[in-house]
């Protein structure tokens, strides 16, 4: 009796014990995330910052245009067969390229939440008025769609998320999308007065789309829309040049910079250029190429010391760097001299001069005369020059000569096809070759 | 019949069962053997009726501990009785002298003749069998009991890590190597405490994780790293937390009948540890110390700086003249500045010298108290181990104390608790994939290159240097990872109604971890000071309730088990990192610059429902079923929860009449088995569920941005595996030999797939597709010789496992980095590159195409699949594969007076290894770095003169990931080589010892290998899916040891 009265008691309290185990237990929630359907008036904003975050561009991506384009030679780190080596040569480019992989999904990840921004902007409009971050979304995503299309040509355009297999659109119709929303950023975003550099204003999608409208070879249209943004804007060519990419917040001239916080982002483009060893330690993987150490600086421009700068080592060597960056900065995207070089192109010799003239004599040199230039070839040879001395390593230089067909020249380039990138072979094997990829890689 | 009765009552609570009860019925805590606890006593009718005498006794095996059901019978009566869980028997019989016979299956029948009962008095007489059949008699514990090997249905094989002589482990999980029949173990890393690479039966899931599930009694362990603060390619493997001298046995479970009682965590296999309990008897302490160094097994010959020079040289000029480059266009390599500053007296700098230590120590000590009574049983033990690595900086030591204890207070009841606490420190250095990878970067130096710049300060890499200084590494990144692990596990054993037990058991893991990195500044990468902390908390718990019922009705035994068991899994980390301190003086975060922190919890838990029924007749035709119910909460409601069963016969035909088994074969088992089991292992735990994550703040302000894109679908990856084996024993055990040969389809391999980027997403977590593996194994062992000054025995074990991926969603190969890819018909992981077809040696061979890029005679004829005339990623195809075709080890032990000697090999045929490190270091001058010399003396020089390796040029078109770079890496291994020596008992008596022995032994002694770098078992990482690149990871060094075990 005992026996069984103990045993009743064991079977009880083994019951009451696995009553803890039960189904319920298996319903685990995440601590750190919610469901994005849970996006809402209140928390779009959120979703926004967090879309900002993350279209930081890549170091390395970043600078493509002066990697290929010539501003830059590799170092003895990187060797000539790293990625950057690659670019600068030419030599063994494939489907395999790291650019391309980074370069696409970087876009298209971010073009996924500024989609999700903008659906529920329209989506919540009777609730709230969400079109000034909807304006600020629709800029990211034209920006985004900007690198792809001068990058790869034509791509899928996914403005509603979908996971389906797309093939390509034309370029043309990716660059109509970009006005698009470029457009409606422009007639909905605050003023660069109200929201700061560090987010869209009104002031910075016209100065992309001005931009845009140059790559485009619209040059009288992007010269009338850089000169309205001069004015509106109340930005001034910083007369310290140094300080616009190692003191950003206190410079005149920025329109739109990525913030980029030690605590967040914490991109260092210092670290591309600088020795390890020196303040600024980095990779060192690549360094100014010849032409730009030697010949493309005049000893009075006031931008040669600040973008290249040579390193005594105790041994008697030296290393030659790209000096412009220093620490940690905003990544600056649009900048008022970008906008009077886009004038001084846009409204060409005889108007644009003026603008030109104002830069240069910034920047330590001596203004160019009307007379001393024999065409609008030499002008656009003038103007691209100084784009190049003035938008060192800030990404411009290869885009530069592609619209004006001149990177046929590079020694990188062996036909027009390489203008454009492979496509990720990596996506178009995924894609079972819906995805077609560029001719000639 | 008051045994039905009894039998029918718990199946009233039938009711019970259902609502989905912690109930079981389990055999787990004492009762081995069919017999009841009481001593079964059938004696003749008639001689109760007249005055009797008894005869009682104990059964023991050679060791001493008892042999429980062994037949005890009076020849030429038919009294028969057998022994209880004690080993004791009683009976009763008539005055007069017999001769009594004990019998036990797989024991040599033991007579005693001439045993003399007297009326009223009790004879006392004990019996000591000898193994008769070797294994077949011992136990072996299976998933949630245990069972005699000569009465397995399944596939599992033990390992005694006793039987491993001299073997000094870091991890309990290398003691494994070699010894079991297809389980390949690959030690990918040298450094003490780094992480193996366990698979059983081949490669089940194409997720990164395929490691078994290992239950160290009853606690299944976290698959966790060890290693908090990754510098490199260290991670400590969660097995070296464990002292391995605290292991009785291993036992491997491999079929599915096996591991589906384990349900959704078996088609890993499950290794089952079990640790050492108190054995009745006098309290016995014994002591084992060893101590010993190791030294680095290989070092790689490089070019002296002459030759560095004239390779560069010429490859600078073939390829300027081939690009048709003169100084000043784009492109041209000027040779002064590949060439650097070449020193005045420009003399070889030995930079592996400067990294590896001349010798590394290890030392280990061991002390345990055992002992017992008919109450209790205790087992308590301390630990200490350290091991220096190759590399200078690196170093784990551990530090353990375990107690185990049984206390059964009456024949009702019996709970223990086995404690188990383990403190371990690592230190280690960056190598392997890593910037500043201390191997790699310090070959890959021009041979003149100095540590030290005149004025003594270091050369930086990049800028005085080519590579990173390893000096400064040494010196200025500091990585320790400190563990503690707490392993409890608590039970209680309820034995009632004659039949039935009752187990609960509660067994919990608790890891803190601790990673702590600090670079100094002068560090390349943080030039004023870095600090990062990781504290890492994970406690898992595993609630099992199980009721056994077991009887035997004549011929017929029979158990029955079910059970429910909750498991939950909580982790924790945080982690602060700083930058930027006043001073290389200040250590610690908190007076860093830039201070970030992170916090963040996860949780996993299920619920599963455990059952098994045995059958056995006539000890003949045995049957067993198992199933489990398993719910996880890492996937949607609808498919949560997964049924997982499985069937096992086994018919031990040798005791058939009607077979005439020849003298020689003593037994002989068929087995065959099917059975499920399930994986969800290497998914997030929120894998299916979309998920917007908080942290993307923007400019100090809140953001949330989407990270997962959810899959509602995601479902259980399940595997099926058909199993036939045989079990075979000759010449009463001195050979016994066991085949099996196995097919295992899993299928909704779960893998975070490659997707469409334009989706938003790079990956996504689905059940892709289906994989094969099947394979043959054998595995003999033989007493050759049985002396008594000389005792010879061979253990030899090998298994040829095939692996196939056989579906996946789309057909395109899925790239794995840059080497692997898996691909639909090919093994997982397979290496995928360009193939090599030999060298071009005139012009004319060469399409204009690749004339263009600047190709010339001397370099690679990569396959141009497509004819295309262009090299791109349509023409890569497979080039190779971790796997290998056979594997297995061979030890010999031999014991001549009171010598021993054990010599253990170990080989694998047809592995194959992608040796990335030699695209850095046999480049042929297309890399400014510093190269090996035998190729280079091997290069093309013009036509004829090479088909294999190609000319120096400084362009990068032979640098593909080819099959030039993928080698053969088959290897046979003398792994160990033990001799021990016990000194006569006469000698240490005097001092209170007995059971003394000192022994020496080497590892890795030899090694017969094709392969060129370090260690032909090398792998960079041990995911299946890029097995076998090696990156000159930490080779596993060449070890001498002393010790000594003593016994008191």
């Amino acid at each position: 009796m005992l026996l069984n009265f103990k045993i009743k008691h064991l079977f009880a309290i083994g019951l009451i014990l696995s009553l803890f185990a039960c189904s319920k237990e298996l319903d685990q929630q995440p601590e750190s995330a919610v469901s994005p359907d849970q996006i809402s008036a209140s928390n779009i904003e959120f979703f926004l910052n967090g879309l900002y975050r993350r279209s930081l561009p890549d170091r390395d991506n970043y600078i493509l245009n002066d990697t290929r384009g010539g501003n830059y030679t590799w170092t003895a780190l990187s060797g000539s067969n790293s990625a950057y080596g690659m670019v600068i040569t030419g030599n063994n480019v494939d489907d395999r390229l790291s650019y391309s992989s980074s370069i696409w999904n970087h876009a298209y990840a971010n073009i996924y939440n500024a989609n999700i921004i903008i659906d529920a902007a329209d989506r919540l409009a009777e609730e709230a008025d969400l079109s000034q971050v909807k304006a600020e979304a629709s800029y990211l995503r034209a920006w985004l769609y900007y690198q792809l299309v001068s990058s790869f040509g034509g791509v899928p355009l996914i403005l509603s998320n979908t996971t389906e297999n797309l093939p390509r659109n034309s370029a043309e119709e990716v660059w109509t999308q970009v006005h698009k929303d470029l457009d409606f950023a422009i007639a909905n975003a605050a003023k660069l007065s109200t929201t700061g550099p560090k987010k869209v204003s009104q002031e910075a999608a016209s100065a992309l789309k001005a931009r845009i409208l140059l790559a485009q070879g619209n040059k009288q249209e992007a010269g009338i829309l850089a000169e309205s943004v001069i004015t509106a804007s109340g930005r001034t060519i910083d007369t310290d040049y140094g300080r616009i990419f190692r003191d950003t917040d206190a410079s005149t001239e920025i329109i739109f910079a990525f913030s980029n916080l030690k605590t967040e982002s914490n991109l260092r483009m210092s670290s591309l250029y600088w020795p390890y060893g020196t303040t600024w330690a980095g990779s060192y993987f690549v360094q100014p190429s010849d032409y730009v150490l030697n010949d493309l600086y005049e000893t009075s421009d006031t931008r040669k010391d600040i973008n290249i700068q040579t390193i005594q080592n105790s041994d008697g060597s030296s290393n030659t760097i790209v000096s412009k960056y220093w620490d940690v900065q905003p990544l600056v995207i649009s900048r008022v001299s970008e906008l009077y070089l886009i004038a001084a192109e846009g409204k060409g010799l005889s108007e644009g001069l003026s603008y030109l003239n104002e830069l240069r004599s910034k920047r330590g040199l001596a203004p160019l005369s009307a007379g001393d230039i024999p065409n609008d070839d030499a002008y656009l040879t003038e103007i691209l020059e100084e784009r190049r001395r003035e938008l060192f390593s800030e990404g411009f230089l290869f885009q530069d000569l592609v619209r004006t067909d001149r990177a046929i020249d590079l020694p990188n380039i062996s036909s027009r096809d390489k203008y454009l990138l492979p496509l990720p072979g990596a996506q178009t094997s995924l894609s079972g070759n819906i995805l077609e990829q560029n001719p000639s890689y | 019949m008051k045994k039905k009765i009894r039998f029918k009552r718990p199946s009233k609570r039938t009711t019970v069962f259902l609502c989905g009860l912690a109930l079981s019925w389990s055999s787990l805590g004492q009762s081995l053997a069919w017999a009841n606890s009481e001593p079964s006593v059938k004696t003749h009718a008639f001689a109760r009726n007249q005055q009797t005498g008894s005869l009682v006794g104990t059964i023991t095996d050679a060791e001493g501990t008892p042999l429980i059901g062994a037949t005890i019978k009076v020849l030429g009566t038919d009294v028969s009785v057998a022994s209880n869980t004690d080993g004791q028997y009683r009976l009763q019989i008539a005055p007069g002298t017999y001769t009594v016979e004990v019998s036990y299956i797989s024991f040599q029948t033991k007579q005693q003749s001439g045993v003399l009962i007297q009326a009223e008095a009790s004879t006392n007489l004990d019996f000591t069998l000898e193994d008769g059949i070797g294994e077949l008699n011992e136990v072996v514990v299976v998933g949630y009991g245990q069972n005699l090997r000569r009465n397995l249905t399944t596939a599992v094989s033990s390992v005694k890590p006793e039987d491993i002589a001299g073997r000094n482990v870091a991890s309990a999980n290398q003691l494994l190597q070699g010894q079991v029949a297809g389980v390949n173990l690959t030690s990918s890393n040298g450094t003490p405490g780094g992480n193996s690479r366990v698979s059983i039966r081949g490669v089940s899931s194409i997720n990164g994780d395929n490691e078994p599930l290992y239950v160290i009694d009853g606690i299944p362990l976290s698959k966790a790293t060890a290693s908090y603060n990754f510098s490199g390619e260290y991670r400590q493997d969660p097995l070296s937390l464990i002292n391995p001298s605290d292991i009785e046995t291993i036992d491997v479970l491999k079929d599915a009948a096996a591991t589906a009682i384990y349900g959704s965590r078996g088609t890993n296999g499950v290794i089952i540890i079990t640790t050492k309990q108190g054995k009745k008897g006098t309290p016995s302490v014994s002591l084992n110390q060893q101590s010993g160094m190791s030294i680095m097994p290989k070092t790689l010959d490089l070019l002296s700086p002459s030759e560095f020079i004239a390779m560069q040289t010429e490859a600078t000029e073939n390829f300027n003249r081939d690009m048709g480059y003169s100084p000043g266009s784009t492109g041209f390599i000027d040779i002064d500045n590949v060439l650097g500053v070449v020193p005045d007296d420009p003399y070889d700098v030995n930079w592996q010298d400067m990294i590896i230590r001349n010798q590394a120590n290890t030392h280990q000590t061991d002390i345990s108290l055992s002992g017992g009574n008919d109450r209790v049983n205790y087992f308590t033990s301390g630990g200490y181990q350290y091991q220096e690595g190759m590399i200078k900086q690196s170093s784990l030591r551990r530090y353990s104390v375990r107690n185990n204890i049984d206390y059964k207070p009456n024949e009702v009841f019996n709970f223990g608790i086995n404690l188990n606490g383990n403190y371990t420190k690592s230190t280690s250095i960056p190598n392997g994939e890593q910037g500043t990878a201390l191997f790699q970067r310090s070959l890959e130096q021009r041979p003149y290159d100095r540590p030290l710049l005149a004025d003594g300060s270091y050369a930086v890499g990049g800028k005085d240097i080519l590579r990173h200084n390893a000096l400064i590494i040494l010196e200025q990144d500091h990585t320790e990872d400190k563990n503690f692990q707490g392993l409890v596990n608590v039970f209680a054993n309820v034995h009632f109604l004659k039949h039935f037990t009752f187990r609960s058991s509660y067994n919990t893991e608790l890891r803190l971890g601790n990673g702590h990195r600090r670079q100094g500044f002068e560090h390349p990468y943080n030039p004023k000071g870095y600090v990062n902390d990781i504290r890492n908390y994970r406690y898992s718990g595993t609630f099992d309730n199980t009721l056994t019922f077991k009887n035997t009705w004549d011929d017929l035994d029979v158990e029955v088990m079910a059970g429910h068991s909750y498991f939950e899994d909580t982790y924790n980390f945080n982690q602060a990192s700083g930058t930027e301190f006043p001073s290389d003086d200040f250590k610690h975060i908190t007076s860093a610059t830039i201070q970030t922190g992170d916090e963040d919890a996860e949780y996993y838990t299920m619920e599963s429902y455990i059952g098994r029924l045995s059958l056995a007749y006539k000890n003949r035709y045995l049957l067993s079923a198992t199933a489990r119910y398993d719910g996880s909460s890492k996937f949607a409601k609808d498919n949560r929860y997964a049924t997982f069963p499985s069937v096992s016969l086994g018919w031990v035909f040798s005791e058939e009449s009607f077979i005439k088994s020849p003298d020689w074969l003593s037994f002989g088992k068929l087995r065959l088995s099917w059975g499920k089991t399930g994986n969800q292992d290497g998914i997030g735990n929120y894998a299916y569920l979309p998920l917007a994550a908080g942290g993307y703040n923007y400019n100090a302000l809140t953001g949330l941005s989407v990270t997962n894109i959810g899959n509602p679908d995601l479902m259980w990856e399940t595997s099926e595996q058909k199993n036939i084996g045989i079990d075979l024993s000759f010449l009463s055990g001195r050979i016994s030999f066991s085949y099996d040969y196995f097919d295992k389809v899993s299928d909704n391999l779960l893998y975070n797939v490659p997707v469409l980027a334009t989706s938003g997403f790079t990956s996504r977590t689905s059940n892709i597709g289906s994989m094969q593996n099947k394979g043959h194994e054998f595995s003999l062992s033989s007493t050759n010789i049985r002396r008594e000054k000389f005792q010879w025995s061979t253990n030899f074990n090998i298994a040829f496992i095939r692996n196939q991926v056989t579906s996946l969603i789309g057909d395109d190969p899925i790239l794995i980095g840059g080497w692997n890819a898996i691909i639909v018909g090919q093994p997982l992981g397979a290496m995928y590159g360009y193939v090599h077809q030999g060298i071009y040696q005139t012009l004319d061979e060469i399409p204009q195409t690749l004339q263009d890029q600047g190709v010339r005679p001397g370099d690679v004829r990569f396959k141009d699949v497509d004819d295309n005339g262009i090299i791109n990623s349509e023409d890569m195809q497979v080039i190779g594969s971790a796997l290998p075709k056979f594997n297995g080890g061979l030890t010999n032990t031999f014991n001549i007076g009171a010598f021993d000697v054990s010599l253990f090999t170990t080989f694998s045929v047809g592995n194959d290894i992608a040796s990335a490190w030699r695209n850095g270091l046999d480049h042929m001058g297309a890399r400014d770095y510093n190269a090996l010399a035998k190729t280079y003396y091997e290069r093309w020089t013009g036509p004829g003169s090479s088909n294999t390796v190609p000319r120096v040029t400084k362009s990068g078109y032979n640098l593909k990931n080819s099959s030039y770079y993928v080698e053969d890496a088959s290897y046979l291994r003398v792994k160990s080589l033990t001799l021990g020596y016990r000194l006569p008992n006469s000698w240490t008596q005097g001092i209170g010892l007995n059971n003394v022995r000192v022994f020496a032994t080497g590892v890795n002694l030899l090694t017969f290998t094709g392969y060129t770098g370090y260690d032909p078992e090398a792998s960079m990482n041990t995911d299946a899916r890029s097995y076998g690149v090696d990156n000159l990871v930490t080779p596993q060094p060449r070890s001498f040891m002393l010790g000594v075990n003593v016994n008191f």
